[in-house]
Parts: structure tokens; C-alpha cells; sequence
């Protein structure tokens, strides 16, 4: 009894949300997102993501790494920005 | 109507032309409003300049202009669920952000996170092809350029 009570126990860590999952069972965020827990591999586990289409879902490296990146590219060199105006240069 | 652009100053357009990103750009999440703007004596660049944040503009090419083998594969669904589905003679323009460093040329293409605006609902959306080879830093010159 007390390992199934496990299960619906819910707390929060440094304002995340930790709860226990098993395979198959999901996790549902608002009306409309709902993350199940698909599969648990050596080192990993697999999840399936149920979403509107209009939300963006990412691995959170590649959202980092694209959020990087187009912060970089906001901040681009205004001197070398008039060196545009040689678009040729370097073309093929 | 005026604008405020970062690099050309106070600027007339029209405001028909202005474009709706509703989820932003990854990173910039107020950044909503945009013009597209090019400049006669930088041809070939696009500057999508946020209409509320004069600071925010992102310079931009498109693709297949500098990487003729670009391929950008986006499902209809993911369009439609973007409210960039394609009717009949609609069409999507597709661009890259330029992150343009000091020497020039070392300037790199994300071709990873391509921005892709539906012409004729002017609605626009950085999308993240997660499952191709592509990175955020393609070099757009040959690296041995000027040297």
C-alpha cells in the first residue's frame, strides 16, 4: 500500500514539480498537453508529447542553441554591417 | 507609417507590409510585430526589424541564394497548425538569420532555426528543423577570403 501511495505523491523542488510516473502513464499540463511516459531504456526513457501543433517542442540544447544564436545575431557588428554592401565579396 | 529601425534610422513604410510572428522569435517571446525591410545599396539582405523594440532587428538572406542545396522539410500540418497553411498561389518566403561577425567574413547563416513568413496572411514564424544536419553556424565566405 504504501509503495502505491508513492505514486500520487506531489512536490515541488526549487519550484519544480516532481512527480512519480511510471510507463504509460501521463502527465497532463493545462487542457490540452499531455506527456506520457512511453518507455524506460538503459540510461534514458522515452516520452511521447500530445500538443497543439502551434507549440513550439524542443530538445532543451537545441532550443539553447538557437535562442544563442539568434541573440548573437541581434547583437551583430553595426561597422561590419556596412561591409554588406559588398555582397559579392567571397561568392561563388 | 514611421518606424524606428536599429541600423537605418527613422523610416516610412507601409503598414500593410508589417508582419505578425504570434510566438515571437525563439529568445525574443515579446517580439511580435516586425517590418521586413531591404535596403537598395544591400541587396540580397532582408532586416526584420521589431516594430516595438527598435534595438531588436535580425539581418537575414535567403537560403538558397548562398546554399543552393538548402532543404527545409515542414510538414502541411505543422504549417496549418501555424496558420501558414498554403492556398492555391500563396506562397511562403523562406529566410535565414545572418549572424554578422567582425571580420565579415566569418559571418554565419542559422540554418538551422529558418524563418518562414506566409506572403499574403503576413504571418511569420522561426521554425527549428530538430531533425536535419543543419547548424546555427554555417560560414557564408570561404574561410580563406581576404587572407
Amino acid at each position: 500500500m504504501a509503495r502505491d501511495t508513492e505514486c500520487f505523491k506531489k512536490r515541488w523542488v526549487n519550484d519544480m514539480l516532481v512527480l512519480n510516473r511510471k510507463p504509460g502513464e501521463s502527465i497532463i499540463i493545462g487542457d490540452d498537453i499531455e506527456i506520457r511516459i512511453l518507455e524506460v531504456t538503459e540510461g534514458g526513457l522515452r516520452i511521447g508529447i500530445e500538443a497543439p501543433k502551434d507549440r513550439t517542442i524542443l530538445r532543451k540544447e537545441i532550443y539553447d542553441q538557437v535562442v544563442t544564436e539568434n541573440r548573437k545575431a541581434m547583437e551583430g557588428d553595426n561597422r561590419q554591417l556596412q561591409l554588406l554592401k559588398k555582397p559579392d565579396v567571397g561568392r561563388e | 507609417m514611421k518606424i524606428k529601425t536599429k541600423f537605418f534610422g527613422t523610416i516610412e513604410i507601409e503598414e500593410g507590409t508589417f508582419l505578425e510572428f504570434p510566438w515571437g522569435v525563439l529568445g525574443f517571446p515579446e517580439s511580435k510585430s516586425f517590418a521586413l525591410l531591404e535596403m537598395p545599396d544591400l541587396p540580397g539582405f532582408q532586416f526584420l526589424q521589431d516594430l516595438d523594440n527598435p534595438y531588436v532587428s535580425f539581418t537575414m538572406i535567403q537560403p538558397w541564394e548562398w546554399f543552393p542545396d538548402y532543404e527545409i522539410q515542414i510538414s502541411d500540418e505543422e504549417l496549418a497548425g501555424m496558420g501558414l497553411e498554403v492556398h492555391g498561389k500563396d506562397a511562403l518566403e523562406v529566410f535565414v538569420i545572418v549572424t554578422v561577425n567582425d571580420p565579415m567574413k566569418d559571418s554565419t547563416a542559422n540554418l538551422m532555426a529558418p524563418v518562414v513568413i506566409h506572403s499574403k496572411n503576413k504571418i511569420g514564424k522561426q521554425f527549428v528543423l530538430h531533425d536535419s544536419s543543419y547548424g546555427t553556424r554555417h560560414r557564408m565566405f570561404q574561410e580563406t577570403l581576404g587572407e
